[in-house]
């Protein structure tokens, strides 16, 4: 309900397809990120739970107060033993009937709409259904991306409320399962075709961590060696 | 300059086109802009080495060092003009040219047999011997008719390169 009022106050005007999501055990959401508005856009239809970055600020506010009532599970990016923390958390709370259905971003960060990064494995290896959903923004009333390099939320929203409409198509698509012989990434790939293609959003092969960090040395060396496996075959074969 | 919102003027655009040789259209040279400001986060009016680093094919790219040589600092018309040369409309010479400046970092005319191991260490790194590099730099330049003292200058480069095909084309979005 509250998430209603705050669609229309920047006059939110979603479309949704496909079958609404009914309450089941064992079951993920996943869906390709755009902005922090995606998480309203989807809660509008569906009371989910949500795993999030703890944001600074009166974002953080936000978050512990309303999202708690949802069931929320807080990681952060920066702390290196997060991840097997918020494995567990995240095994836990699929495994509970009572729980909101879960949904994961698995990008891992706000992506520009018009491509889709390399999905996270860790939704796809909790054990159970994987429900994607896919989201598209209509850029000719707003632009939606929230770049968090550029902007703060604050000025992100506003900028929303300040334009004409945001314009967006929800499509719920059919429930993934594990295909015996996949393994966890192959499973995210696949899912992350549906999505994409739904949404009519680019494939591109980058770690959406990238927009934190630079790349390691590791891909530099590995296009050195090709190059060098390369030329060494040519070599042998005179 | 500032956002990515800010404007080109028409006279604008018309001046990189004019220092391009018309290489690249009026909405490409737009769609540059909007990149270059992105990438020039502080607004300086040029990218600096660091903000080129940010694009990771770019800080994957194992020539990055030599190419940052050419591009740092250069102002929006220059890095256009720059670029010029991955056009699809960009003539053989025009490409050969940039990968002979690549090569000769002394900037003195000449690529002598250190400047291309040099390349070529770059190029691959850990993973080929000195003595391979040196082994198979000497089997290409006797291929081609040099020797190990031979000095390339860029006609010599036009001779060996200019008949194949470099796929030095980059297309640029244009929304």
């Amino acid at each position: 309900m509250i998430c209603s009022f705050f669609v229309a106050s920047w006059t939110g005007v979603v479309k949704y397809h496909g079958p609404r999501p009914s309450r089941r055990p064992k079951q993920v959401f996943v869906a390709n990120h755009t902005s922090m508005i995606d998480f309203i856009v989807l809660e509008q239809m569906t009371a989910f739970a949500v795993i999030m970055q703890k944001h600074p600020g009166w974002v953080g506010l936000l978050q512990s107060t309303i999202l708690e009532s949802v069931g929320c599970i807080w990681f952060n990016r920066t702390e290196a033993k997060d991840r097997e923390i918020v494995a567990r958390k995240l095994r836990d709370h699929v495994q509970g009937a009572d729980n909101n259905p879960l949904l994961i971003f698995p990008e891992g960060t706000c992506v520009n709409n018009h491509y889709t990064v390399m999905f996270k494995k860790g939704a796809f290896e909790l054990g159970c259904t994987v429900c994607p959903v896919a989201i598209k923004y209509n850029k000719i009333f707003v632009d939606a991306f929230w770049n968090s390099r550029k902007q703060s939320f604050t000025t992100h929203l506003l900028q929303l409320m300040t334009s004409w409409a945001v314009v967006c198509d929800v499509w719920y698509l059919e429930p993934q399962n594990l295909k015996p012989g996949e393994t966890a990434i192959e499973f995210a790939e696949r899912v992350r075709d549906i999505i994409a293609h739904r949404a009519g959003l680019k494939m591109v092969p980058w770690d959406g961590y990238l927009k934190y960090s630079r790349p390691s040395p590791k891909h530099r060396e590995r296009k050195q060696q090709n190059f060098a496996e390369l030329v060494l075959r040519r070599l042998e074969e005179k | 300059m500032g956002s990515a919102s800010s404007m080109l003027t028409q006279y604008d655009i018309e001046e990189v086109q004019e220092h391009c040789n018309n290489l690249f259209s009026q909405q490409e040279i737009v769609s540059l802009y909007q990149r270059f400001c992105q990438l020039d986060r502080s607004a300086k009016g040029f990218i600096s080495a660091d903000e080129f680093m940010s694009v990771p094919e770019f800080a994957m790219n194992p020539l990055s060092q030599r190419l940052l040589k050419m591009v740092d600092g250069l102002n929006f018309k220059d890095f256009v003009a720059f670029l010029s040369a991955f056009s699809t409309k960009a003539s053989a010479y025009h490409k050969i040219e940039l990968i002979f400046k690549v090569y000769d970092s002394d900037r003195n005319g000449k690529v002598s047999f250190k400047d291309m191991l040099e390349v070529l260490n770059d190029l691959s790194g850990s993973f080929m011997s000195d003595e391979q590099r040196e082994e198979v730099l000497g089997q290409v330049l006797e291929e081609a008719g040099y020797s190990k003292d031979s000095y390339l200058t860029l006609d010599d480069f036009i001779k060996v390169l200019g008949q194949s095909d470099l796929k030095m084309d980059v297309e640029v979005p244009v929304d």
